[in-house]
Formats: structure tokens, C-alpha cells, sequence
């Protein structure tokens, strides 16, 4: 099997760019071997102070400690220590700066490893599985919109209030509280298949386009489609543009194969990835 | 096409950038790097964006913090009073509270192998009415509320009692008309 790596990041219109990403060695294959291919994403929150540093230390403390993983430890442990010591990273970072649960990231973390996908997301950071010319979205954001809703539901507040509360976009869960609030991952890894693409991205991209639009973007290599998103969220000129950060992964089953995801076994793609998503979200 | 990995973690071509065009001054690195970009149309049009950040920023992603005590207070209590788990107690926190096996469930319920993992029911306190309400949870498992099915949210009083798996849990508020969080120490 092979992953191959896109990125691409830009400030948009901020005076900062508080998004933060990086990727491990994909050929670095003794690594690769028990850790399999690692990209993580994080961005800083913008209402608090040191939104860069704190995306900064989420994702340099997380890639660093996933990175210091020994062989014999599974992937999901892995994960899960490496989030629990990137959230200390930016709450020591916080109590230093002396602005204590005051700073902080969003992170999103996935893992490609013997064909299969592993993640960890804390915040509104969005992660898609494109498959068969379909996209997915597989995490859900931790926005207060999603508490509102369930409170709606329950009755305690109305629809209206619900869906004009001042404060719906705001995060209810970031790295910086200790302890974390909410943390998401999938009970179960997905297995991928052969031509499988995954975006990961910042809120400054998902926030400007469209399925449809963000699909047009990734058929063709990992870095040009990465590019490709930053360059199309550009090109609309939104006057507050928030930093926009976009990693892809194209997944291949054999080394020689050509990277395409469009045609082919269409129908039985997109029966599984429904039946994956259910399954996500039975489990 | 050559990639290359920066030592921070990012890729980039090395055909096409002499050094990382991601990593740069923090706040500063929306300009010159992108010059060397490729002359693609879109990208001609979009390099005059890039060129442009430094506008006052508007409307940025502003946190959620528990600002007004600095925790997240308690403001009551499910004691179990039968099941695997007996003489425990679990604590309620404002809004809504999940409870579960799932050592991420606001309230965790452990040793009940028959309670679902995840949100088996909810308990809700509403803070501006200061008061308590269960509701059904997303999963199959019943919950019954003194000996009463819960299939839409109920109000929740003083020392009901409810049942979900094995364990019965009696319902001890601290918050209500004698006390609430909010008229405190201001
Ligand atoms: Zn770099």
C-alpha cells in the first residue's frame, strides 16, 4: 500500500495564521511499519490569546509524542496518548503565558495504517472520506450549535432559540481545557480501499464551499488538490477570510496503481461507505 | 513533481519552491514565497489575495469558556441505591449530562454491563429555569422513571427514583429555588 501526502495553507485575510499542521515521514518505512502515516491539523482559537502558539505547540507536542510511539503499542493507544499530552502541552502553554483555559486549538489527527483509517478530533476542524466521486463528512464539529439542538429537542429551549443564539458557531470543546470536554474518534478503524481520498481541513475551507465544489478539487495529485481548495476558497475574495489549512491523503491498496477514486464499482462504494458512516455512528 | 518534508512537517515541491512556502514569519507569510507559485490562471488572479492579509480581523471563532465561577459547578446528584454500583454517587452538571458505561460519559455508570456505552439517557439542568428533566437516550436501553417508562423528557423532583439496566438511582438536586450557582459571590 501506498499514501501519498497533499498540503496547503494560507492566512486568508487574518493579521495571524493560527492554523497549524504537519505531517509524518511517509518514507520513513520502519516508522511506517508500526505507526503507518500520520497528519494532524490544528487551529488556533481566534477569540483567545495565543491562538498560534497554542495550535503550534497542539501540533508539534502531538506529531513528536505519536512519533516516540514504540512498536509494540497499538495505534489507538497511541492516538489517545499523544491527544492527552498535546491538550497538557497547550494548558502548561496557557498557564505559562498566564492566560490558563484562555488559549487554545482545535485538533484533528488521522492515522492511515495497514489500509485502514484511525482519528481523533477535538473542535471544528472537518474530516471527509472522498470515495467513488462521493465525499463524507466523518467527524461532527463540537460547536455549541450541536448542544443547542439536543437542548431544542429536549424541550428546554425553543427551535428559535436554538438556531439564533448569539453564540451557536462558538466551541464548546478545544485543546487548553483540562480536562477535555469532548473528544471524537471512531470506535472502530475504517478500512479504506484502493483510490480512497481523505481531506482533512480548517474551518476557513469547509466554511466557503460546497460538496460539490470541494469534490471538484480533488481529483488529481494530493498537493495539487490541497492547493487546489486554498486556491478556489481565494479566488472567492470573502472580505474576513479566516485562515484556511487543507491536508489530502490518497490512499492506494498496491504500489503501482494510478491514483483514481471516479467510475469503477460505483455503486458497491457507495453502499459501504453509507454502511460505514451507519456503523460509525451505531458503534 | 518532487516533494520534499520540511523539518516541521510540511510537504511542498521542490521544483517549484526553494524553501517551505508553510513555514515563514508567523503573521507575515502571506507574501513574498507565493511569487514563485506557479503561473496558472486561477492562481495569477488569487496570488493579489494572498497579498492582501493584515486586514483587522472580524468575526473571529470566540471560545466558550466557563468563565463565571472557572469550573464547571455541580449542581446535583444520582446516588445509586441498587446495582452492581451501590452506595456510589454521580455528580450533575449544568445543561445536559450524558450517562453511560463510556468512561467519556458525564456520568459513568462502569460497572452495569447492562447500560449502553454511550448516552443510555440523558439528565438536563436548565440553568436560567433551574430545573432538572430526563430524557431517553439514543440507544435501545430503557430508562424508567419511578417505575414509568421515560420516552419523552420528564421533570425530574427531588428523590424520584430511576432505573436503567440493573442499577436504580435516587435524584438528590443542589441547585432549585434555595440555591443556585448563579446569585452566588457577585
Ligand atoms: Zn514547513
Amino acid at each position: 500500500m501506498k499514501v501519498s501526502p497533499g498540503n496547503a495553507s494560507h492566512i486568508g485575510r487574518r493579521q495571524q495564521q493560527q492554523d497549524a499542521f504537519a505531517l509524518s515521514d511517509f518514507d520513513d518505512a520502519e516508522f511506517i511499519e508500526h505507526g503507518g502515516y500520520l497528519a494532524v491539523v490544528a487551529d488556533g482559537v481566534g477569540g483567545l490569546a495565543h491562538g498560534a502558539e497554542a495550535a503550534d505547540t497542539a501540533v508539534s507536542r502531538f506529531v513528536a509524542d505519536y512519533r516516540s510511539k514504540f512498536e509494540q503499542q497499538s495505534v489507538d493507544s497511541a492516538l489517545d496518548e499523544a491527544l492527552d499530552h498535546a491538550n497538557h502541552a497547550v494548558c502548561d502553554a496557557g498557564f505559562y503565558l498566564g492566560c490558563p483555559e484562555r488559549m487554545g486549538s482545535t485538533l484533528l489527527a488521522a492515522v492511515i495504517y495497514q489500509g485502514q483509517l484511525y482519528w481523533r478530533s477535538v473542535g471544528d476542524s472537518h474530516l471527509y472520506l472522498c470515495r467513488d466521486g462521493r465525499i463524507g463528512q466523518l467527524n461532527a464539529g463540537h460547536n455549541f450549535a450541536r448542544q443547542l439542538q439536543t437542548l431544542a429537542n429536549e424541550g428546554i429551549i425553543s427551535q428559535q432559540e436554538a438556531d439564533t443564539h448569539p453564540e451557536r458557531q462558538a466551541l464548546e470543546a478545544f485543546l487548553g481545557l483540562n480536562p477535555l470536554p469532548a473528544r471524537d474518534r471512531n470506535r472502530q478503524p475504517l478500512p479504506l480501499q484502493d483510490g480512497d481520498v481523505i481531506l482533512m481541513c480548517t474551518d476557513g475551507i469547509y466554511a466557503e464551499l460546497s460538496d460539490d465544489e470541494m469534490m471538484a478539487c480533488l481529483n488529481q495529485t494530493p498537493m495539487a488538490a490541497a492547493q487546489a481548495l486554498c486556491d478556489v476558497v481565494l479566488a472567492k475574495q470573502q472580505p474576513h477570510q479566516d485562515n484556511l489549512t487543507a491536508l489530502v491523503l490518497a490512499y492506494e491498496s498496491k504500489e503501482s496503481k494510478p491514483v483514481s477514486w471516479s467510475g469503477r464499482f460505483a455503486l458497491y462504494g457507495v453502499i459501504g461507505l453509507f454502511l460505514l458512516m451507519l456503523a460509525e455512528y451505531l458503534a | 513533481m518532487k516533494l520534499i518534508r520540511c523539518e516541521r512537517g510540511h510537504y511542498y515541491d521542490s521544483q517549484q519552491h526553494s524553501r517551505c512556502p508553510s513555514c515563514g514569519v508567523p503573521g507575515l507569510d502571506a507574501g513574498n514565497s507565493d511569487a514563485q507559485m506557479q503561473a496558472a490562471p486561477v492562481d495569477a488572479m488569487v496570488t493579489q489575495v494572498r497579498g492582501q492579509a493584515g486586514v483587522a480581523d472580524i468575526g473571529v471563532t470566540v471560545a466558550m469558556v466557563r468563565k463565571k465561577i472557572g469550573i464547571d459547578p455541580v449542581v446535583g446528584w444520582l446516588v445509586c441505591i441498587e446495582g452492581p454500583e451501590k452506595g456510589r454517587d454521580y455528580r450533575i452538571r449544568s445543561e445536559r449530562n450524558g450517562i453511560g458505561r463510556g468512561a467519556d460519559m458525564a456520568i459513568c455508570i462502569n460497572g452495569d454491563e447492562a447500560i449502553s456505552r454511550e448516552n443510555h439517557a440523558y439528565i438536563s439542568f436548565n440553568p436560567r429555569k433551574a430545573s432538572f428533566r430526563i430524557a431517553p437516550g439514543d440507544g435501545r436501553g430503557m430508562t424508567y422513571l419511578n417505575g414509568e417508562e421515560v420516552d419523552v423528557p420528564m421533570p425530574l423532583l427531588a428523590y424520584d427514583r430511576i432505573e436503567l439496566g440493573q442499577t436504580h438511582l435516587l435524584f438528590v438536586p443542589l441547585c432549585g429555588e434555595q440555591f443556585n450557582w448563579e446569585n452566588q459571590g457577585e
